[in-house]
């Protein structure tokens, strides 16, 4: 119990300084910026033609541009820890409801990648862990090496080619049906299976070699109980670890690939508003991502404590 | 109950070369009377406890005979043989800590033989019962149960596979190497867990290079070297009146008989043919390099295999429709 | 060496050989638009087409791999530095002094790598400086893990134990007993990196925030090509078989042929 509350504690204090992280980051962009803030703030807000004098003097004292940086640092700092992410400079809408809308799109494309990558991942994994050395584990083996090396917008851009252009079966962008879904997310799974079919398979071996599947064996224990018991519980262990982890990182592969198929998710977010240097929404969609990231791996510290109680008596690092 | 005969086992090389590990070996399992085979590492004592579950790897080649109530086990299908694991035979291994699972508790792994390998229709407050009792017997408590394998000591895993062991239908059970690496205090504990077993009227097959197992359990004892069976009858016999010069020899060796080590050769003889102890052997004849030592068996019930004229000598390869009573009989004849 | 080693050290020559040298040898510049001759396709003139521009693509793969190689060396050679210094002052001084550096570990690794270059690239524009600060902000911290557990289990041997009572100093004790134990370690750990960088470096080309056209870039190559992607395939089939082939080749020289079990 002591170890799940330190590091449950570990996560909490990397979330707080991922914040802080995030916030102090986004200020000293704000401030290295060139230009008067004001008036970009007020052509942000009005538009070119609203610009006038008492606009720019209003946000200015509005936004408390005219006081120190420091002081202007301690606000901006609350904001953040506090969750209040202002609005868009550029479309002056809520920056929370856009994120929220953007984020919904990100997930979608994550989870049915994740989804497509399980399915392949799986049977290519145990497979060739039951077997290994075999035809199917050889092949398999040259393919996660041959797709860990190859970027994955060069994979999607071949997909778009071959499905898109030339048959025309799915569509190359957009987000309105799932149709819309398929080649990004193939893309993105296959991406993830070639590193968890091998994770997959490690874990399937080392169970398959331990002793205590034969022992268990040699007690008279078979079929479906000894599979569950002795074997699928074992492996599961470092397999679902590693999926929480890969969680955290999916989120790598969503930001390129949603910038290939133009799909508007967290990834298109933060390009846009990093093109138009929309200080708030950068610093959002930054803080968002940040504590996803250490969401995820609390998760995966959690899963593992869960499955695995031998972590918690164990001294050292999780 | 466990009879195995004229078993051989050897390491296929390549096609033309085999190497023999294990040389017509013969003993005679009963219940209540355990028997132990000892031998230093090596001598393929395991190949025996892993030929009688199927376990060698696909290059060892086996023949002979392995006799369990009367069916050959070598002739029956791996499928029928893994039938029988747990139901008919049992392995005792010899590391308690690889052979739980990590992730079960302990009174799961006691539990599922119950449930899953005695019956299946008993209840969950049965097998409850059933698995508090043997804990009980061993000297565990009801709380060990809730643990984990990692979570308890050496000495309470291996509880807790004797606990597993009695609990089993099979009515042999072959212990491999049951008291490695243990402490004096530790092995008593083991070594009245077996005890336990054999009084529960389980035949036993102890493996071991540990003289103090035979002397403990009683029942037969067989001394191997290199494969072969060098001496072989009741335990306190050829622990006391032991006639072959390696089972004195490893006597000796003890560290209440002096720590007389074996040396590894012994006049730069090598081995090329006759007794395989002979390259090492201090009381050699001149037979005993070029001549297979005949077997003899003695009046106490002691069988050794050695180049002495210690009488008419019983036929060192019987052949496979010979049975007991011959052996009976050249007991008989041993008596001039 | 087993063969997949040999043949990554085959495929990196072959890359450095053909970034480094190639350049030199065929004058074409990277830069020069030819607008009469747009998405030609691969042949005499231009062994590999030319661009919506009309730049030779071949020429622009040559000089764009330079920049890619250069700072994904470098961002490996950084981070192993600073990450085997501090793994090894934490490993051998432990307490307070460990105390810190893994707190300051586990801050960096808080941030998702990529998505921390990406803001400070995109923000800060892509020189190459931004990029290698950006790319090896959080790398230096696999390198400070893995040295300090080793260097804290490798301090607790005999050798390294009587070395200490003999009254060797710290550096002489680190130098000869340490430092040789870990670099293979070190060595599979880096060249793993470099593979790596090159793949976020082309990311980061590909969302355009990388370096900056005309730079020659093969991920910026492949993002321009995009738009052409039905009537000029090569321009994303090329520079991505250049990614692929410096990747793959550094994967081989890592010995992860068999054995990919880490992001």
């Amino acid at each position: 119990m002591e170890k799940i509350a330190r590091c449950i504690a570990l996560r909490f204090f990397q979330g707080l300084f991922v914040a802080f992280g995030v916030s102090t980051l986004t200020f000293v962009l704000l401030m290295a910026m060139p230009g008067d803030l004001a008036v970009k703030v007020t052509m942000a807000r009005y538009g070119e033609d609203g610009l006038s004098n008492e606009r720019i003097e209003m946000v200015r004292t509005d936004s408390g541009l005219d006081r120190s940086p420091l002081w202007l640092y301690g606000k901006w700092l609350g904001h953040t820890l506090s969750f209040n992410l202002g609005y868009s400079m550029i479309s002056g809408r809520p920056v929370r409801d856009v994120l929220r809308f953007h984020m919904g799109l990100s997930f979608k494309l994550a989870a049915a990648a994740m989804l497509i990558s399980l399915i392949l991942a799986l049977p290519m994994g145990i497979i060739s862990g039951l077997r290994p050395g075999s035809r199917m584990d050889l092949s398999a083996s040259a393919f996660s090496s041959l797709m860990v090396s190859m970027p994955s917008f060069v994979v999607g851009a071949f997909f778009i080619l071959l499905l898109a252009i030339r048959f025309r079966v799915f569509p190359a962008a957009g987000f309105q049906g799932s149709a819309h879904l398929v080649l990004p997310a193939t893309t993105l799974g296959i991406g993830l299976c070639a590193i968890s079919s091998r994770v997959i398979r490690t874990a399937v071996v080392e169970v398959k070699n331990s002793f205590y599947l034969l022992f268990a064996r040699i007690k008279g224990l078979s079929g479906i109980h000894l599979a569950l018991n002795h074997g699928i519980r074992n492996a599961s262990v470092p397999v679902i670890t590693f999926l929480a982890l890969q969680m955290a990182h999916v989120l790598d592969g969503v930001v390129v690939l949603e910038n290939l198929f133009n799909w508007p998710g967290i990834g298109f977010l933060l390009l846009e508003s990093i093109q138009g240097r929309d200080i708030p929404m950068i610093q959002a969609v930054s803080l968002f991502i940040g504590l996803f990231y250490v969401g995820a791996n609390l998760t995966a510290d959690l899963i593992c404590a869960w499955l695995d109680p031998r972590v918690l008596s164990q001294k050292g690092d999780i | 109950m466990l009879e195995i005969k004229n078993l051989h086992i050897s390491l296929v090389e390549n096609k033309n070369h085999q190497r023999p590990m294990v040389r017509q070996v013969s003993l005679q399992v009963s219940p209540h009377r355990p028997f132990t085979l000892i031998g230093e590492t090596g001598c393929g004592k395991s190949l025996i406890a892993h030929a009688i579950f199927n376990l060698l790897p696909p290059e060892m080649k086996i023949s002979g005979c392995l006799r369990y109530l009367g069916r050959n086990l070598l002739n029956c299908s791996a499928r029928a043989i893994q039938h029988m694991w747990g139901r008919e035979v049992f392995l005792f291994p010899q590391e308690p800590g690889t052979a739980l699972n990590p992730l079960c508790r302990s009174r799961f792994q006691v539990s599922e033989i119950f449930k899953r390998v005695c019956d299946t229709r008993l209840s969950r407050a049965t097998s409850r019962d059933l698995w508090i009792k043997l804990f009980h017997q061993v000297g565990l408590s009801v709380r060990d149960g809730k643990k984990f394998p990692w979570q308890l000591s050496g000495g309470m895993n291996q509880r807790v596979l004797a606990v597993m062991a009695m609990a089993e239908p099979a009515r042999l059970v072959v212990a491999d190497e049951p008291t490695k690496g243990l402490d004096p205090a530790k092995r008593q504990i083991t070594l009245d867990l077996l005890r336990k077993m054999s009084d529960m009227g389980k035949g036993l097959l102890v493996i071991s290079h540990d003289l103090e197992v035979p002397r403990q359990l009683g029942g037969d004892l067989a001394v191997m070297y290199a494969g072969t069976i060098m001496e072989s009858g009741p335990a306190d016999i050829v622990l006391n009146q032991p006639r072959h010069p390696y089972t004195r020899a490893l006597l000796k060796a003890l560290p209440e008989n002096g720590l007389h080590p074996i040396p590894l050769k012994i006049n730069g003889h090598t081995f090329q043919g006759g007794c395989l102890f002979s390259p090492r052997c201090k009381s050699t004849l001149d037979q005993c390099f070029h001549l297979k030592p005949p077997e003899y068996t003695m009046k106490s019930g002691l069988t050794v295999s050695l180049n002495k004229n210690l009488g008419k000598p019983h036929d060192p390869q019987p052949n496979p429709s010979e049975k007991l009573p011959h052996i009976i009989r050249c007991h008989h004849g041993c008596a001039g | 060496m087993t063969l997949p080693r040999k043949c990554g050290i085959l495929i990196i020559t072959l890359v450095l050989v053909a970034v480094l040298v190639i350049p030199i040898l065929v004058r074409t510049s990277p830069l020069d638009q030819n607008l009469s001759l747009t998405l030609s396709q691969p042949g005499r003139d231009h062994l590999l087409g030319t661009d919506h521009l009309g730049r030779s693509v071949f020429s622009r793969l040559t000089h764009g791999g330079r920049i890619s190689l250069a700072i994904s060396i470098s961002c490996a050679a950084i981070s192993l530095f600073i990450g085997s210094f501090l793994g090894i002052l934490a490993g051998f001084r432990e307490g307070l002094t460990d105390l810190l550096i893994m707190r300051l570990v586990d801050a960096a690794l808080a941030f998702p790598g990529t998505l921390l270059a990406i803001v400070l690239a995109g923000t800060l524009g892509g020189s190459m400086l931004t990029l290698m600060f950006a790319l090896s902000a959080t790398m230096w911290c696999d390198y400070c893990r893995l040295v300090r557990n080793m260097t804290r289990s490798l301090k607790h041997l005999e050798h390294v134990q009587a070395g200490k009572l003999l009254g060797f100093r710290t550096p002489f004790l680190v130098k000869k007993y340490i430092v040789p134990e870990i670099l293979p370690q070190i060595f599979t750990l880096s060249t793993l990196g470099v593979g790596r960088t090159i793949l976020n470096i082309a990311g980061l080309g590909f969302l355009g925030i990388g370096l900056q056209p005309p730079l020659p870039e093969w991920g910026s190559m492949v993002n321009q090509g995009i738009g052409f992607l039905s009537e000029a395939p090569w321009l994303v089939a090329a520079p991505g078989a250049m990614i692929f082939l410096t990747v793959f080749g550094f994967q081989l020289l890592a010995g992860q042929w068999s054995d990919n079990k880490g992001i």
